[in-house]
């Protein structure tokens, strides 16, 4: 997509009052521009924003933001899939920071991607926002075998095991996935699930035997830390 | 809708050999012509179905828009891309649309895929990997990076904290050490106080039972010697007597004055033998008590009767003030002897001026006895030895001038006599003006003796 045209999308964005720094990074990673989009970021917190209102000001509006454009056939999935990985880059430039100041006393969560890579970057943005308040995460990403995350889970018994699934056809896995946890674990964790067809059919997740779900990483991060609260 | 009643126009043959996918649908949507592609990549039928049945829910959407808009004349076309589901895989596919209006079984569009070179998507697929690969890892490290971080504060606290209760434990232990340094410093100053203390009991005791020795020592010489001087005094007083009373023929003046210096002599010897082993008895505790009911007021008379030679010889006047009948249960003759000694002391030393003794109830019970002279009184630092024995106040400072003559013993007896009949013997005098002797009696003297 050329710079000129993503332009014009900003221009939109900005008539809808969003974020000036959401703005600019979604322009840098529309446009490609890896160096712009961290310059962003580092702008940002020069100013006094912190890694989670990174997460939930810039990158979590920006990427969702991306996929509208792809339905309006704006971007194209190869657009899509260089700004999701410019976003991930962005994201894994804050670790440092973020697990400096993270205790990882908290519950512990783990978390497993049913699609590819260029789908787990929500599931990741949960993971992270969980670490900043303190919750023990383990982000599994993409394409786990199963029963790999059966022995893991039954292992280490987390109190939430985390899944998402943004494609129709995966969510077959993330059903297996359940019922393996539910059959083979003796301790068991609550289940949250989440993605695109979950946020699509309100009913789909209980239907799948999950304990919760939500539809973006702040709501997510919300109701576990209810659901936790001591 | 069924596929069975509807047909497509047919593919030109130009467009069966092209390499991308090749469909023509009906404004509804359904599929009525493919060339082949598609199936071969999705691994499905795809003639004849909805192609919404192949699509991701997003892509919908877009097909519906696709559908929907049929841009102008002239309008430079646009490529749109869907996601297309198949038998196990989704995958990205961009299509240009194209209108045919004048099929005559209604309007079709062609859709007619942008050919992509198969890697194009296996790039983006190992890209997304190795980007998302490189994101786990960052974020693994990092966590690592600062559960490691903490650990080693962690360390870095225990080794500071261990470090201080290091120092802590060797100063307490240096301060323990000077402790006990201090104590066997201590314990070895006690050892030989106590040493010392052990050696000065001894000493002390040593000292106290030669003191007893020698005390008993003495009062069985003084018992011995008066009782060996008394024999021979009598003897020299009896052969006086005889002599003074002309049995051995009469006398001339001079003979007559030197016997009667002589009897004087051996009076005084005699007196002072006596008192002597007053003192003795009473310190060898052997003075017994026999208690009887003694009127003191007569007793007073009594002794003033017994010393009036004495008083009128020096011109001295008796007088006795009592508030009525003072009794007491108390040794007569040990009282009697008390009140001599204190008259004849009063009669001696008082310088010719009358001696009142007063006699009244005590307060407490029991009694008080006053004798009062009006001699030259006893100054305060005399006051305290003059109950010494062998002490005479007038003898010592002027010799023997004054004519008053005396043991030195009497107020040591008196004082022993009061106490042994469970009262005091006291002084008060005032220089120029004369003393008070003030002796106290219990109502009942304690039946038992001793000194």
């Amino acid at each position: 997509m050329a710079p000129a045209e993503a332009a014009v999308f900003t221009g939109e964005r900005r008539a809808a009052g969003r974020d000036d720094a959401a703005n600019r990074f979604l322009d840098a990673i529309v446009a490609g521009n890896r160096r712009r989009a961290f310059e962003v970021a580092d702008q940002a917190q020069a100013a006094g924003m912190d890694i989670r209102g990174l997460y939930l000001q810039v990158f979590q509006p920006a990427l969702r933001e991306i996929g509208r454009l792809w339905q309006q056939n704006r971007i194209t999935v190869a657009d899509e899939h260089l700004a999701t990985a410019i976003t991930q880059a962005a994201m894994a430039r804050l670790y440092e920071g973020l697990f400096a100041s993270a205790t990882g006393q908290g519950p512990l969560l783990i978390a497993a991607c049913a699609d590819s890579e260029r789908h787990e970057v929500g599931l990741r943005m949960v993971c992270d926002i969980l670490e900043m308040e303190g919750w023990d995460t383990v982000f599994l990403g993409a394409a786990v075998p199963l029963p790999d995350l059966v022995r893991m889970v039954c292992d280490r018994r987390p109190q939430v095991v985390a899944l998402s699934a943004s494609l129709g056809p995966n969510l077959e896995r993330v059903e297996a996935a359940i019922r393996a946890i539910r059959e083979g674990c003796a301790e068991q964790p609550v289940i949250a699930v989440g993605g695109r067809p979950f946020s699509a059919d309100p009913g789909l997740a209980a239907r799948m035997g999950a304990d919760l779900t939500a539809s973006d990483a702040a709501e997510a991060a919300e109701r576990l830390r209810e659901r936790f609260a001591a | 809708m069924s596929a069975t009643t509807r047909a497509g126009t047919g593919l030109h043959p130009a467009l069966r050999a092209f390499p991308g996918a090749v469909l023509e649908l009906a404004p509804d949507g359904v599929v009525l012509e493919s060339n082949g592609c598609l199936e071969r990549s999705l691994e499905r039928a795809v003639a004849g179905i909805r192609l919404d049945d192949l699509l991701d829910g997003a892509s919908r959407a877009k097909l519906a828009e696709m559908l929907r808009r049929r841009p102008a004349p002239g309008e430079p076309p646009v490529a749109w891309e869907l996601i297309l589901e198949g038998r196990d895989t989704l995958s990205a596919h961009t299509f240009y649309p194209v209108w045919s209006d004048d099929d005559p079984g209604g309007d079709r569009l062609w859709l007619v895929e942008s050919p992509r070179d198969p890697r194009f998507g296996a790039v983006h697929e190992e890209l997304a990997a190795v980007n998302s690969e490189q994101a786990s890892t960052q974020r693994q490290l990092s966590k690592e990076k600062a559960r490691l971080g903490r650990a080693l504060d962690e360390l870095e606290r225990e080794l500071g904290e261990n470090a201080q209760l290091s120092r802590t434990l060797q100063q307490q232990n240096e301060e323990m050490e000077a402790q006990n340094e201090e104590l066997l410093a201590m314990t070895e100053e006690l050892h030989a106080g106590q040493d010392q203390l052990l050696g000065l009991n001894h000493q002390l005791e040593r000292r106290s039972r030669e003191l007893q020795l020698a005390l008993s020592a003495r009062n069985r010489f003084y018992a011995a010697m008066s009782h060996e001087l008394r024999t021979p005094i009598n003897a020299v007083m009896g052969y006086n007597d005889l002599l003074l009373a002309s049995v051995y023929g009469s006398l001339n003046e001079q003979q007559e004055l030197a016997i009667e210096r002589s009897q004087r002599a051996a009076q005084h010897l005699r007196e002072l033998v006596n008192d002597v082993l007053d003192i003795s008895r009473l310190e060898a505790g052997r003075a017994e008590l026999q208690p009887e009911t003694v009127d003191l007021g007569a007793l007073v008379d009594e002794v003033f009767a017994s010393l009036r030679p004495m008083a009128q010889a020096m011109g001295v006047a008796m007088r006795l003030s009592s508030t009525g009948a003072v009794t007491v249960e108390s040794d007569r003759k040990q009282v009697r002897q008390l009140l001599e000694n204190l008259v004849s002391n009063a009669i001696r030393f008082g310088a010719g001026a009358p001696v009142f003794v007063r006699v009244q109830a005590a307060r407490g019970g029991g009694a008080q006895v006053e004798v009062v002279d009006g001699g030259p009184g006893i100054a305060p630092e005399d006051q305290g030895r003059i109950f010494d024995e062998f002490v005479q106040l007038a003898r010592d400072e002027n010799g023997d001038s004054t004519g008053v003559d005396g043991t030195g013993l009497g107020l040591p007896i008196a004082r022993r006599v009061a106490r042994l009949l469970g009262g005091q013997l006291d002084l008060s005098s005032t220089v120029g003006v004369g003393s008070t002797f003030r002796f106290t009696l219990p109502d009942r003297v304690a039946g038992a003796a001793g000194a």
